[in-house]
């Protein structure tokens, strides 16, 4: 299956740890999809939406806290025409509120898959703990079934 | 309800600002009591982690303290460190730093107009819900923001916290051809700049001056952004190097932002109003003409007339990028060797937000000693408290929820960015 019209977004700040997962998720998958569209993001809206609009795929791999998972689990959220995701303040007006503008403004891709990774630390400094960059290897997998068209 | 004895506005957390604080006022009676933007983003310690770097790394080390004016502190940096080791750019160079510095103008200033201030305006509760009615109007801010931001990526190498920046100059320059695209896209960038003073001067702005002492940097003949030496319309005229003898910066308790206060003269207010009101008559023919055509006059004391000011300062970014690009010429290299040195040096720019002051103090090895940074939303804490004690103490009769509204839109008149201002505050622990 062609790749063409589908993008891989890893949404993140590798200076705050677990925040940088989805930045790592895209450099473990450079060599695996040559010719796929990856793009590291801080996840501000407008970007978002210049990126996927117009996209047949895209998907987005975000670190996020949720105190009722363990570190470095992950799920899979398939955006649709009523799914919701948690718009933040300004400040941390990230994928949530990029969803809902996009669907205001008909900038959704035909299909937005969502794979989140849960971190535990999101403190100054380099690099994933050890629940979060275990999941690396498993993300990338599943962006890589979406992507080739196997997921 | 009104009129009654005591009141207290407290919003935990500030919505449609970059980063996290909180206001809190207390009336009583008549009176308004105490008034505080509590500014409780934990301490970054930049400052702190400067010290033992090369004094090549601030450049690159200080953009990461905001996303959304990373150029502003690539810019101060540079004009720092260059100060202290004695170098001054100027030319081609100097003109691409501006051109790079007004795209980040346009990006930040329409993410304020239209996603962060106009929904204040209009009766929205945020852009999405702006979006809901007026798609093409939001569709407009989107695309003139994504022209900044891709003026930025193509001179910086990235949107957010450019790449190609340096201390000297850049590591590359780009190519006449290089930028011919992007001017094409500044002139399309420009009608929906005019469209955009247009659309704000519109709105219905309270009936509200202020008084506060502005302070901005100025430069014969142009419109500061880059460089300049600072001004206050209380009279003050001083160099970017006599800046630590002016302004002063004490801890108040309910921030780890510094407050800040001009030496024998007061709070004071640093920012686009500051900066029109001192150097409007620099704008271009056609900023001035939008300005006026936007019921601005020669100074600007409603600071809710802000949001008109940062369009008609839009106007002049698009403006003054699409005359850079005309008579762009490439650097014959694009940088300027700037070899480490012992020395303290000192730079200031215009961030959209307002001037933005760096100093560091290097050692024989070029290493940083020490590092101070006062951003402008620090600079304008004391002001935008004055603001909400005044506008409260006129408007005692609006209900609790319309006024706390009203307040928090005060504090976005100013469009704080609280993450680039918080600092840590020194602990002294006394013994006996």
């Amino acid at each position: 299956m062609t790749t063409a019209g589908r993008l891989v977004i890893g949404v993140g700040n590798e200076y705050r740890c677990d925040d940088g997962v989805g930045p790592r998720v895209l450099a473990e998958l450079v060599r695996r999809l040559p010719g796929v569209r990856l793009c590291v993001t801080d996840g501000e809206p407008g970007r978002m939406l210049d990126l996927w609009t117009g996209a047949a795929l895209a998907v987005v791999v975000d670190a996020v806290r949720d105190p009722g998972r363990p570190p470095g689990s992950w799920f899979e959220v398939a955006v649709g025409g009523s799914a919701e995701l948690a718009a933040g303040g300004t400040h941390a007006a990230g994928l949530g509120t990029a969803v809902a503008l996009g669907r205001e403004l008909d900038r959704l891709p035909q299909r937005l898959v969502v794979l989140a990774v849960c971190g535990q630390d999101f403190g100054f400094g380099t690099g994933l703990s050890g629940p979060v960059d275990a999941a690396v290897r498993p993300v990338a997998d599943r962006v890589h079934e979406l992507v080739t068209g196997r997921g | 309800m009104t009129h009654r004895p005591d009141r207290l506005l407290d919003v935990r957390g500030l919505a449609r600002v970059e980063g996290e604080g909180a206001m809190y006022v207390r009336v009583r009676g008549d009176r308004v009591e105490d008034v505080r933007l509590e500014i409780y983003e934990p301490p970054r310690f930049f400052e702190a982690f400067l010290r033992g770097r090369r004094h090549t790394e601030p450049p690159d080390i200080t953009a990461r303290i905001c996303g959304i004016c990373p150029v502003a502190y690539q810019m101060s940096a540079c004009a720092a460190i260059e100060d202290a080791c004695g170098v001054t750019v100027a030319g081609p160079i100097g003109e691409l730093r501006r051109l790079l510095y007004c795209g980040e103008w346009i990006e930040s200033h329409t993410l304020h107009i239209y996603l962060l201030h106009a929904p204040d305006f209009l009766g929205y509760p945020g852009a999405i819900e702006l979006a809901r009615d007026r798609r093409d109007v939001v569709e407009r801010g989107l695309a003139l923001k994504k022209t900044g931001n891709d003026l930025v990526e193509l001179l910086g190498g990235r949107a957010i916290h450019p790449v190609n920046v340096r201390v000297g100059g850049f590591y590359r320059a780009p190519a006449p051809a290089e930028l011919a695209p992007m001017r094409e896209r500044l002139r399309h960038a420009l009608d929906r700049a005019l469209a955009t003073v247009e659309w704000v001067a519109g709105f219905d702005f309270p009936d509200f001056t202020h008084d506060h002492e502005l302070l901005a940097l100025t430069t014969p003949g142009r419109y500061a952004i880059e460089a300049g030496t600072v001004a206050t319309t209380g009279g003050l005229r001083f160099p970017v190097q006599a800046f630590e003898d002016h302004v002063i910066e004490q801890q108040v308790p309910h921030s780890t932002a510094l407050h800040a206060r001009l030496s024998g003269h007061g709070r004071y207010l640093t920012g686009p109003v500051a900066r029109y009101t001192l150097n409007g008559p620099l704008l271009s023919p056609l900023a001035r003409q939008a300005a006026a055509a936007a019921g601005l006059g020669a100074d600007c004391r409603n600071p809710y007339r802000s949001v008109v000011v940062r369009a008609v300062e839009t106007v002049y970014a698009v403006e003054e990028a699409i005359r850079l690009i005309d008579e762009y010429e490439p650097p014959a290299r694009p940088y300027i060797e700037v070899p480490a040195g012992a020395g303290v040096g000192r730079g200031a720019t215009e961030a959209p937000r307002g001037t933005l002051f760096h100093r560091y103090e290097l050692d024989r090895d070029g290493l940083v000693t020490s590092a101070r940074i006062v951003p402008p939303t620090s600079q304008n804490q004391a002001a935008i408290e004055d603001d909400l004690a005044r506008f409260v103490a006129s408007r005692l009769d609006l209900d609790d929820d319309v006024l706390t509204a009203r307040c928090e839109q005060a504090i976005r008149n100013y469009d704080p960015c609280i993450s680039c201002a918080t600092h840590f505050l020194d602990l002294s622990i006394e013994r006996s």
